[in-house]
């Protein structure tokens, strides 16, 4: 017996149920052979955690728990599939929250007894790596993926669906951090990127020259030294136009991404630039990524803000991939809160 | 209390590896200054001495940091929670017991915390990368510890 | 009836399934933040050994606490999963009261301590009834200091029990009248809480996975009252 349900001989299509709990989302969605989207469903905590300025996480563990099977149900519903038809469920083991990661992993495992199929354990690196597919079938390898988060910040070339190499990485703060720390010290509230983004769109972004960190040295970033410089300008600059200042800081993060990422497609041959994570719905950044691929001749691969922010899509499209590749994962997995993008 | 002056981020670095080296599990550490003022640079020098390899940034995005060194090493930061009661989102019993809380901005909460715990204040110093830091000892298990601190922070202690 | 017991509440985790007949397979261990790893596999193992398909089950039972919180949450996930999959309604069980009940026959107040880390513990008391336990007190977070008044508040014999009792062993031992249970009853068990869910299972008194929560008792807006601290 495989398992306690002990029933394997029932018809399983290629449908895949996606549980995504690794930080301030709870989703889950059904992606029927790695590509097509069944349904994706995503219920953000953005507002419980909004007062504390950034994400509390024994928070985030409750609301995971509170709000996991509604949106699973929901995710079954909408897909018009009956639970016999899913083939697998695949859940984000990790980097992330190790309380709320915990949340969704275990909602698998019950799930995958109870309906005796596989499970399935998923990074939520290499997750983000596949979204991009689901907008763009087409999507030509090699590609330089810059992966730009709340949490993460990197270069990654991916050369094959479960093929690919950390190019360039933070030193420091996450891009996204650098967004919600320059917004906290402007007053702006959390999440700082939509708003600093929308400031942007008012401002100078040639107003302030802030610092573009290791611009001409490696493939790697550093964020830190931006928020000071900024912060720093502020305080010598009280009266400084908040859009100039938001537009000038912006632009510095656009800049130095897109100088590392073109560099490494050049380097490596890469035919296009695609963005990934929450960062990449940055208005800014599109606009630049586009602007350096038409420059360079490259494609560019600019995925819905629904794929770029975290979903559960995504973590089934990967999850059948690498249930193609690895087989079912054993039950015994746990959730691992600073898991890497695993590399060969 | 203990003042004590750094004058470049290294310095403040070596700051935190010297009171790391005086802390065990269960211990809190408060440290309180403005955005900018070294506080991430000090828990990265805390967290080295205590054997974490991970690279440390500061809690702005996700609240609550975990590393795992020779000891676990929590890194949270709370600076918009403004009553003691919010604490109970953060489950503090579980974290504070599990290893050593560094918590930024925990002076509005700080009764919550416990009367057991080392408060580090930062403030800017006249130059850009001067700062000067206060140490003040909160319950019998840091005033018994004073000595060893004093002594582990011998070299940045301002003349009086 | 079959019932799935889930148990995550403290360092241990487990899980029994048992019915009528009472407990036919158990599988318990003890291993702090492991409870995920450990406890699907343990269900299988159950399972196994109770020659048992999970699609037999007629409810699923779980410890919702108070307890560590993210071991709690592991085992209220999972059964709150798998009775909605399942399609079988859940037992809800106070890991206060599955620490009482293995004592229902002492004959005096029991006053379970779950440590609640932080110098405090979870606390319950409890008096013994033909056949089971009652609970005398709402569950409530306090230091244990305050369990030592409220016992000599009480006058009562009191037997105490739990892993808070073993951790303060040595200022509940001087009181007059109380007896510390022996260590072996101090976690909650997956064992009683099939026994017990049984039991509540036959009265009907069944709740929908979508009205389970831990019991967290520390949270700002927690039903039961908060205590002085």
């Amino acid at each position: 017996m495989q398992n306690g349900a002990g029933n394997g001989a029932r018809h399983r299509g290629d449908a895949i149920l996606g549980i995504e709990t690794s930080c301030d989302e709870t989703a889950a969605a059904v992606v029927a052979g790695g590509q097509q989207v069944l349904s994706s469903v995503v219920s953000s905590q953005v507002d419980l955690h909004a007062r504390y300025g950034g994400v509390v996480p024994e928070v985030a563990g409750r609301a995971h728990v509170e709000r996991l099977v509604p949106v699973m149900s929901q995710a079954l519903v909408e897909s018009a599939l009956e639970d016999s038809d899913i083939a697998a469920v695949a859940a984000t083991v990790g980097p992330g929250l190790v309380g709320a990661l915990l949340v969704g992993v275990s909602a698998a495992k019950a799930l995958a007894l109870a309906w005796d199929v596989p499970f399935v354990a998923v990074n939520h690196l290499e997750a983000h790596l596949h979204a991009a597919f689901l907008d763009e079938p087409s999507l030509e390898l090699p590609v330089v993926v810059i992966l730009v988060s709340g949490g993460h910040t990197m270069l990654v070339l991916m050369e094959d669906r479960l093929r690919y190499r950390v190019l360039g990485a933070t030193l420091d703060d996450a891009a996204g951090e650098a967004f919600d720390k320059v917004a906290r010290y402007m007053g702006l509230g959390y999440p700082g990127g939509p708003v600093i983004d929308r400031l942007s769109g008012q401002g100078d972004r040639d107003a302030i020259a802030f610092p573009r960190a290791m611009l001409h040295d490696g493939w790697n970033f550093s964020f830190s030294g931006l928020k000071t410089s900024v912060i720093n300008h502020l305080r010598r600059h009280p009266d400084a136009p908040i859009e100039d200042v938001a537009a000038s800081f912006q632009e510095a993060v656009a800049d130095v991404l897109l100088a590392k990422a073109r560099r490494v497609a050049a380097a490596h041959n890469a035919r296009g630039l695609c963005l990934a994570g929450g960062v990449a719905a940055n208005s800014r950044l599109r606009e630049v990524t586009l602007d350096a691929c038409t420059a360079d001749g490259l494609a560019a691969y600019l995925p819905s803000r629904a794929m770029c922010t975290d979903n559960a899509a995504m973590v089934a499209a990967a999850g059948w991939w690498r249930l193609q590749a690895d087989g079912p994962s054993p039950l015994t997995v746990g959730a691992d809160p600073s898991l890497g993008l695993p590399e060969d | 209390m203990i003042a004590c002056s750094t004058a470049a981020v290294d310095e403040t670095r070596a700051l935190g590896g010297a009171v790391a080296a005086v802390v065990d599990t269960g211990d809190v550490v408060v440290l309180v200054g403005d955005l900018g003022a070294g506080k991430t640079a000090f828990v990265q020098g805390f967290a080295a001495t205590l054997g974490v390899t991970a690279p440390v940034t500061s809690p702005t995005f996700t609240l609550a940091n975990r590393y795992e060194g020779r000891l676990v090493v929590n890194h949270l930061d709370v600076y918009r929670f403004d009553c003691p009661e919010e604490v109970n989102d953060l489950a503090l019993p579980e974290l504070l017991d599990d290893g050593v809380t560094l918590v930024e901005w925990g002076d509005t909460i700080s009764s919550a915390l416990g009367a057991e715990h080392l408060s580090v204040t930062i403030r800017f110093g006249a130059g850009d990368n001067d700062r000067s830091f206060e140490l003040c000892s909160h319950g019998e298990s840091w005033q018994r510890r004073a000595d060893r601190l004093s002594a582990a922070l011998e070299p940045w202690v301002s003349p009086c | 009836m079959l019932i799935l017991g889930i148990e995550s509440a403290t360092g241990r985790v487990g899980c029994a399934i048992g019915g009528h007949e009472g407990v036919r397979a158990s599988v318990q261990a003890t291993r702090e933040r492991r409870h995920a790893e450990l406890l699907a596999p343990q269900i299988q193992a159950a399972c196994a050994n109770a020659d048992v398909s999970l699609r037999d089950l007629g409810a699923v039972a779980v410890d919702v606490g108070p307890g560590l919180y993210t071991g709690l949450r592991v085992g209220v996930t999972t059964a709150i999963t798998m009775a909605h999959a399942l399609r079988v309604p859940m037992v809800a069980v106070s890991s206060l009261d599955l620490v009482a009940y293995p004592l229902r026959h002492a004959g005096r107040t029991i006053t379970v301590m779950i440590d609640a880390r932080r110098g405090e513990v979870f606390l319950a008391r409890y008096g013994c009834l033909p056949g089971g336990v009652q609970r005398l007190s709402d569950p409530e977070v306090a230091a244990p200091d305050h369990v030592v008044s409220q016992i000599l508040a009480s006058d009562d014999e009191t037997l105490v029990v739990g892993d808070g009792a073993v951790l303060y062993a040595s200022m509940l031992d001087p009181l007059r009248g109380v007896e510390l249970a022996d260590p072996g009853f101090a976690h909650p068990s997956a064992e009683s809480l099939v026994l017990l869910a049984h039991a509540l299972a036959m009265r009907e008194e069944f709740v929908r996975p979508d009205e389970i929560q831990p019991l967290y008792l520390r949270r700002p807006d927690a039903q039961v009252p908060r205590p002085t601290r």
